[in-house]
């Protein structure tokens, strides 16, 4: 976890717009951790009709485009530097979501983030992302898009 | 775990062949049955995706009052997967659906441990593509007891047969 998280105030982060925020250390997802996420969701052949993807290649191994994209949750709770003490963050949306290359168990995979914008929303602030998942040894990313995160006062 | 996610295995065989399906646009294609999501099935989804204690410092969610009631808007992003397994009536025989892009996500209505949602799909487009067809529907995920929705998503799956490979 990096020790410089959250210093800067969604009000002083205009002068960041346009740099990377944070890249990640490069990970692989292991099996636990894809079979976890395809029993949260049903994503299994016991209790979802997985057959219309039964000729997948590889099905198995596979890393899920929106598993890649729950991982920019843990790598923004660990990295992300705008926020505070008193502030909250919420799941805003997502746009332009692409999965370029495909991501299987063996391959390594890191986040990076460019913040895009910051905008003045009421009494909070919506953050505009662009969040890239790298594929080690790929010219080609896994994920590319643009995340959403409005942060607002805990109280008020 | 309880319940299946969005009806039973099998409940809807494929019986659209994506390359006829242009003349499904603007339809609704399937309405799911509602779903709980039990803690259970939410915290499986947080150790899966590394945002537990274990592996991520969760310390901007324990200042949101309702941080641990809460279900990851991800998750519900993930829960299109068998919401389509289950229900959408386009594919066939040795094609397969590759994840290709969404837009315009958003999360109207918080969710939380317990709630009940389910999605209804309407095909907005086809077009052919290189490799495929180019399927795009319009996901909007109901919470029930509420006006809002909890999710709304544009999502393009690339159909692809397993013999072009």
């Amino acid at each position: 976890m990096s020790e410089a998280r959250r210093t800067v105030h969604p009000r002083d982060a205009a002068p960041l717009v346009g740099t990377e925020l944070f890249a990640t250390d490069w990970r692989r997802v292991d099996r636990s951790h894809l079979d976890m996420f395809h029993w949260s969701v049903d994503e299994v052949a016991a209790a979802a009709d997985v057959s219309a993807n039964a000729d997948f290649p590889r099905a198995a191994d596979n890393v899920d485009g929106f598993m890649l994209v729950a991982l920019a949750t843990s790598a923004f709770f660990n990295n992300f530097p705008i926020g505070g003490v008193g502030l909250v963050a919420w799941n805003y949306g997502l746009d332009g979501v692409r999965f370029p290359a495909t991501v299987y168990l063996e391959n390594r995979i890191r986040l990076r983030t460019t913040l895009e914008a910051v905008e003045e929303r009421g009494d909070g602030w919506l953050l505009r992302n662009f969040v890239t998942i790298d594929l080690e040894e790929s010219t080609r990313p896994a994920m590319v898009g643009a995340w959403l995160v409005m942060l607002t006062p805990t109280t008020g | 775990m309880s319940g299946i996610a969005f009806g039973a295995k099998g409940k809807m065989r494929p019986q659209i062949s994506p390359s006829d399906a242009q003349q499904n646009v603007g339809e609704t294609l399937f309405v799911t049955d509602w779903l709980e999501l039990p803690e259970t099935r939410v915290k499986m989804f947080r150790v899966g995706t590394f945002a537990n204690e274990d592996d991520a410092d969760m310390e901007q969610c324990l200042t949101n009052p309702v941080g641990y009631e809460n279900v990851d808007g991800f998750m519900l992003v993930s829960l299109l997967l068998p919401a389509h397994f289950n229900n959408n009536p386009i594919g066939e025989a040795g094609s397969f659906g590759l994840n290709y892009a969404m837009e315009n996500v958003r999360f109207p209505a918080p969710v939380f441990l317990g709630d009940r949602v389910r999605v209804v799909c309407t095909l907005t487009d086809v077009k052919s593509h290189a490799k495929g067809v180019l399927l795009t529907t319009h996901n909007v995920m109901e919470l029930e007891n509420s006006p809002r929705p909890c999710l709304v998503a544009d999502w393009t799956v690339l159909m692809r047969r397993i013999d072009d490979l």
